[in-house]
């Protein structure tokens, strides 16, 4: 009997125990967040377009949130190694990801990779490039209606460049031969640069990507993929004008790994808001080229889904759905 | 006229020099620890230049690109392990004259070398890129292609007498390129369910395992003899002018190797080397000692590569398309800068990109003035004993593996191949040929099947001379060397017969 005490008393401190030890750093994690260096992974190298966009919001963001900021970056298979690490990290709001729509909204469509969208909460979106198709000056195909047309006359000719299969140039590709019921022949290139160099010495036709490649590289723009007309390219006509109602654009978030305490993630969000209305980041973003579009972490998180769930079905339909 | 001083008096402000020499000094360093290559280099620095005026943040970035480049060699000649990949074709004559105690010479070698190459890109980049840069979008996919072949015929110049197995090690070099992701269609070939593995092999922790891990693994194995040690003439020392006028020819044709192979995209520095290196070893003066620590092999890789680097500024700077990773890095740093490279960067930003050209000059000099004084102490590591250095280069190069990505997984890459590097070692199978096949094998692919895309899968098409005229002459050179190379080695074959009996 009094063995049987004992060991109620054992367990009893030992359950006490366990739930000091759990819910201690829970609290400290909601009161004292943060209380140590927070670290960023970036899924691609330096230099490329998210790791300019994070060292741009860094220092701001830094002050705003009260602690420093280390920005990792883990480049490889298309932003993907980078982005599973982020998903594998303990969700205490000290490993944050900021990644373009391409990891989280078509890779896992392609292929087995350990995670998903589902396994971030959003914290909120940062910025939005959309779409343009483009050719180059010197093209036979102007217009919209010149490519549909000339993919009608002879189907799985018209040579469209991508930065890689599954890419959001691929994307725009897929949409437009389902918007339009043709066949366009899909050039996929290592990254966008080569895709832009294959466009230049005319092996390819066409090309979708950012505007903000359109002066660098003096291109044509034959329609943006966007609600309404860019602001700095008036005479350039939507998709939606033209009579196909879809809207591709590349954008960067930040995310967490799912489980992350509320109060965590609206620390997070009120640090991130705040940063993107500072005068130094909208002028650094200006030189980068790069439009500014906070959203708070729901609307983050449908729009996410649409474009995730969009993205399924065109590769669905162009048969790359694993 | 006026644009030149106004250009010349930009570049010489005391900020720009300073800055110069810092990236000079760094990139030396970083470019001869294993691992660490220019990309990592550029990276680190460039937060600094958010900070920095535009003229030094240039300077400062061009400084360290052609500095890492040319500091690969030194610990190519000194321990027989690159200290990047463009630099894997200088151990090849590099470290036997380090081995018969030349290492003072070997790095003067290199040093004029790579300075030579340095400058003659940078003229041409200054003359004609825009003209270049055109020429450069002629070359498509099934050009890349033609000319990718005759890039892999160098795996027969750099393993002659064991030609077999220098084709095997290459096509092992290819098979192991094509373990990630296909380029095409983005499924995921070998990888053995290791997701680490769904991108491929990165190349430098490849490179750090078959050179400095296969190196100290084959040192290890062999008695460590003290008294065999050679008499070692620490130090830097230019050769004299008669011993480079017997060997101009290489020093010109290497240059212009390098420049050419710079312009064309997604090409790179190691292949230019390796080019470089098996066209000597066809035509150079010196080609029968070619591998046994004949400087022509040194001035062959090194002029060439760093040859690259005027050359690969072209397209980065008068198309605004990067052909590899480290002018992708170096132009993030121009677009910080708010300076958009592509085809109005010249009408936008005359007098910065006349100081850029000025500043790229002075990097080269500067470039012999730190190497000279550098040599002395960096030399010195040949005296630590044998155990220690070998230790040393452990050390360095795990952390240089992990450096590329920060990832554990490179490291155990690295292993891998260091391994497998010294178990070819023992087999007497060169290693060479593996690199270039790594470099060479993605882009090989590529080109190939994009090709095939766009002649809806007829290969004969490749060759239509009408279409592709540059891609059928490079085609024609491909299979003219391997006729002339076949040939050469039944006839070396027979001889040895007719010795014999």
């Amino acid at each position: 009997m009094r063995k049987f005490k004992v060991s109620i008393g054992m367990a009893a401190c030992l359950c006490l125990g366990i739930a000091m030890a759990v819910s201690a750093p829970l609290a400290a994690a909601k009161a004292d967040y943060p209380d140590k260096h927070v670290t960023v992974i970036v899924a691609w190298g330096a230099g490329g377009g998210t790791d300019l966009l994070t060292r741009a919001i860094q220092p701001i963001l830094s002050k705003n949130l009260g602690a420093d900021i280390v920005v990792k970056n883990l480049p490889g298979a298309a932003g993907t190694i980078g982005t599973a690490q982020a998903a594998r990290a303990k969700p205490d709001g000290y490993t944050v990801l900021i990644g373009p729509a391409g990891p989280v909204t078509t890779q896992p469509h392609l292929r087995d990779i350990p995670y998903d969208l589902d396994s971030f909460d959003p914290v909120g979106r940062i910025a939005i490039n959309v779409m343009v198709t483009m050719s180059t000056k010197e093209s036979k195909y102007k217009t919209l209606n010149d490519i549909i047309e000339g993919a009608k006359a002879n189907p799985n000719t018209i040579r469209c460049a991508s930065s890689g299969a599954g890419t959001l140039p691929h994307i725009a590709i897929l949409a437009l031969n389902k918007a339009a019921g043709i066949q366009l022949k899909h050039l996929p290139y290592k990254g966008s640069s080569n895709a832009v160099k294959a466009l230049l010495g005319g092996e390819a036709d066409v090309f979708s990507d950012q505007a903000q490649i359109i002066p660098r590289y003096d291109l044509h723009a034959i329609a943006s993929w966007s609600a309404e007309r860019l602001p700095d390219y008036p005479n350039v006509p939507t998709m939606k004008e033209l009579g196909y109602d879809f809207q591709i654009a590349n954008w960067n978030g930040m995310f967490v790994p799912r489980g992350t305490p509320e109060t965590v993630i609206d620390t997070l969000t009120t640090a991130l808001e705040k940063t993107l209305a500072d005068k130094a980041v909208l002028d650094e973003m200006a030189k980068l080229k790069v439009d500014i579009s906070y959203l708070d972490p729901q609307a983050f998180k449908t729009f996410a889904e649409g474009d995730y769930v969009r993205n399924r079905e065109l590769l669905k339909e162009a048969g790359l759905v694993k | 006229m006026e644009q030149i001083s106004a250009a010349i008096a930009a570049a010489v402000m005391p900020g720009t020099l300073l800055a110069m020499l810092v990236g000079t000094v760094f990139g030396v360093i970083v470019g001869a620890l294993p691992g660490l290559g220019s990309v990592l280099a550029i990276t680190i620095a460039l937060p600094f230049t958010f900070g920095m005026d535009t003229v030094p943040a240039i300077a400062l970035v061009l400084a360290i690109y052609c500095s890492s480049v040319y500091g690969g060699s030194i610990s190519a000649i000194l321990i027989n392990t690159p200290g990047t990949p463009q630099s894997a074709a200088t151990m090849l004559d590099g470290f036997p004259m380090t081995k018969q105690g030349k290492v003072d010479y070997a790095i003067g070698w290199a040093t004029t070398a790579s300075v030579f190459g340095g400058i003659f890109s940078t003229v041409i980049l200054i003359i004609m890129a825009p003209q270049l840069a055109r020429f450069a979008l002629r070359f498509n996919s099934i050009e890349t292609f033609a000319l990718i072949s005759l890039s892999l015929t160098c795996i027969a110049g750099v393993s002659r007498g064991t030609i077999l197995k220098g084709v095997i090690a290459g096509l092992v070099g290819i098979f192991l390129a094509t373990v990630g992701t296909d380029p095409m269609t983005g499924t995921v070939r070998f990888d053995f369910g290791v997701f680490e593995l769904t991108g491929g092999f990165k190349l430098i922790p490849a490179v750090v395992g078959l050179f400095a891990f296969g190196e100290v693994f084959s040192r290890v194995s062999k008695r460590h003899d003290a008294s065999q040690q050679v008499d070692m003439n620490v130090g830097f020392r230019v050769a004299p002018l008669r011993e480079w006028l017997l060997r101009w020819k290489t020093l010109v044709r290497s240059a212009v190797i390098g420049t050419f192979v710079g312009i064309l995209p997604g090409t790179g520095a190691s292949t230019a080397s390796f080019i470089a290196y098996s066209e000597t070893k066809r035509a150079g003066r010196f080609k029968e000692k070619l591998g046994t620590g004949e400087p022509e092999g040194l001035i062959a890789s090194e002029t060439s590569n760093n040859a690259v680097t005027g050359g690969a500024l072209v397209p980065t700077l008068a198309l605004g398309i990067p052909g590899d990773a480290v002018t992708a890095v170096m132009m993030s740093a121009l677009i910080i800068q708010g300076i958009q490279p592509g085809v109005r960067l010249f009408e936008d930003n005359p007098e910065t990109m006349n100081a850029a050209f000025v500043a790229l000059i002075i990097c080269n000099i500067m470039l012999f003035a730190v190497g000279a004084l550098l040599a002395p102490l960096i030399t010195r590591v040949l005296r630590i004993p044998e155990p220690i250095l070998l230790a040393l280069v452990m050390i360095l190069s795990v952390v240089g593996s992990y450096g590329v990505s920060g990832a554990v997984f490179d490291v155990f890459v690295s292993l891998f191949f260091g391994v497998g590097a010294f178990l070819f070692r023992l087999c007497g199978v060169p290693i060479a040929p593996i690199v270039i096949g790594l470099v060479l094998g993605p882009i090989f692919e590529e080109s190939l099947r994009q090709g095939l895309l766009i002649t809806d899968g007829d290969f004969l098409a490749f060759f239509d001379p009408r279409e592709h005229v540059i891609a059928f002459v490079l085609m024609l050179l491909t299979v003219a060397i391997i006729a002339f190379s076949t040939w050469r080695e039944i006839g070396a074959a027979m001889r040895k017969k007719k010795e014999a009996t």
